[in-house]
């Protein structure tokens, strides 16, 4: 498991009392992460600043909501994936019904581990990574940028864990493929 | 060799600047939802900008209709009043005549015939009288 979260040290509390000073933190610490995810999702910057201000827009009115405060990150990325398909429905792109696939047994495989590139093969990576379907590329980005916790992209995406785990191992597995393949080469 | 974090975090480092904007955008809006002085303010903002401002024209148009209607009632110049005067009186003046032929013929014939005198039956003891004479 990645351990990129430090939820313990985040004011999570504070900030459902409504402090701007903790609500800056929280902006701070996950701004960047939130706005690859949600670029990589939608592909357009403009959109993707918006996106990532609605979903802090959101999260301080609902933030009473949140039982956990650790999982204040999770949250926060599902509301801002829900901003996504909401946009999605909007725009009714053809391109983002998501690509079926058959959902593993719990155990078929382990927890998935990091994904390292080689400085050559980076353009190729972040290539392969935009031709990935929506659904695998949304679970590793949720995997890889921010560590979670099968269970968690489970929760954010709104997908049984199983399904998770299929989309993980179908993306990591295109990944290995072209990096396998640059290695060869 | 990088992991894909690293790399994707590195890709978008430039959109930092972007994301610091939308930050403090993000909080001045909890600022003004926490003050309730300058939430006041923004409801006159917000009156001023969703009510106001779209109805400018139409509140321009009938301000300038107004406008019109009252000049047209107050704004009498002297020689227009009297051209107006002198364009009246003669019909007044026969209006009046008319009137007043039509008071006199009233008058005429509301007013009561000459007196004619009631015969005064003659009283019993002169009747008496007479009869006694006779």
């Amino acid at each position: 498991m990645l351990a990129v979260t430090e939820p313990a040290k985040l004011p999570v509390h504070e900030a459902k009392a409504g402090d701007p000073a903790a609500w800056d933190v929280l902006f701070r610490r996950y701004q960047l992460p939130l706005y690859v995810y949600v670029f990589e999702l939608v592909r357009n910057e403009q959109t993707s600043l918006d996106l990532v201000q609605e979903a802090f827009i959101a999260a301080a009115r609902h933030i009473g909501s949140l039982r956990d405060d650790n999982r204040f990150g999770s949250w926060l990325f599902g509301i801002a994936h829900q901003r996504c398909i909401q946009l999605w429905r909007a725009k009714k792109r053809d391109e983002v019904p998501l690509e079926e696939v058959p959902e593993l047994p719990a155990d078929a495989e382990d927890a998935p581990d990091e994904v390292l590139v080689q400085h050559e093969a980076e353009e190729q990576v972040l290539a392969l990574l935009e031709r990935l379907p929506v659904d695998q590329r949304s679970a590793l980005l949720l995997h890889c940028v921010e560590g979670f916790a099968l269970q968690e992209i489970a929760e954010i995406t709104g997908v049984p864990v199983g399904t998770v785990k299929s989309r993980l191992h179908n993306a990591k597995r295109a990944m290995r493929k072209l990096l396998e393949h640059h290695e060869d080469a | 060799m990088k992991t894909l974090r690293e790399l994707l975090l590195e890709r978008h480092r430039s959109a930092e600047p972007k994301l610091d904007v939308a930050r403090e955008e993000f909080l001045a809006q909890l600022e003004g939802a926490r003050t309730p002085v300058r939430r006041e303010r923004r409801g006159f903002e917000h009156l001023w900008r969703d009510y106001l401002l779209p109805l400018r024209w139409h509140l321009a148009g009938m301000s300038a209709v107004w406008l019109v209607i009252l000049l047209l009632n107050v704004d009498r110049s002297p020689t227009q009043a009297a051209h107006v005067a002198k364009a009246t009186a003669p019909a007044a003046e026969l209006v009046l005549t008319a009137l007043r032929q039509h008071r006199e013929e009233i008058l005429e014939l509301t007013q009561p015939p000459p007196a004619v005198p009631v015969p005064v039956p003659p009283r019993r003891s002169e009747l008496l009288s007479l009869t006694a004479i006779a």
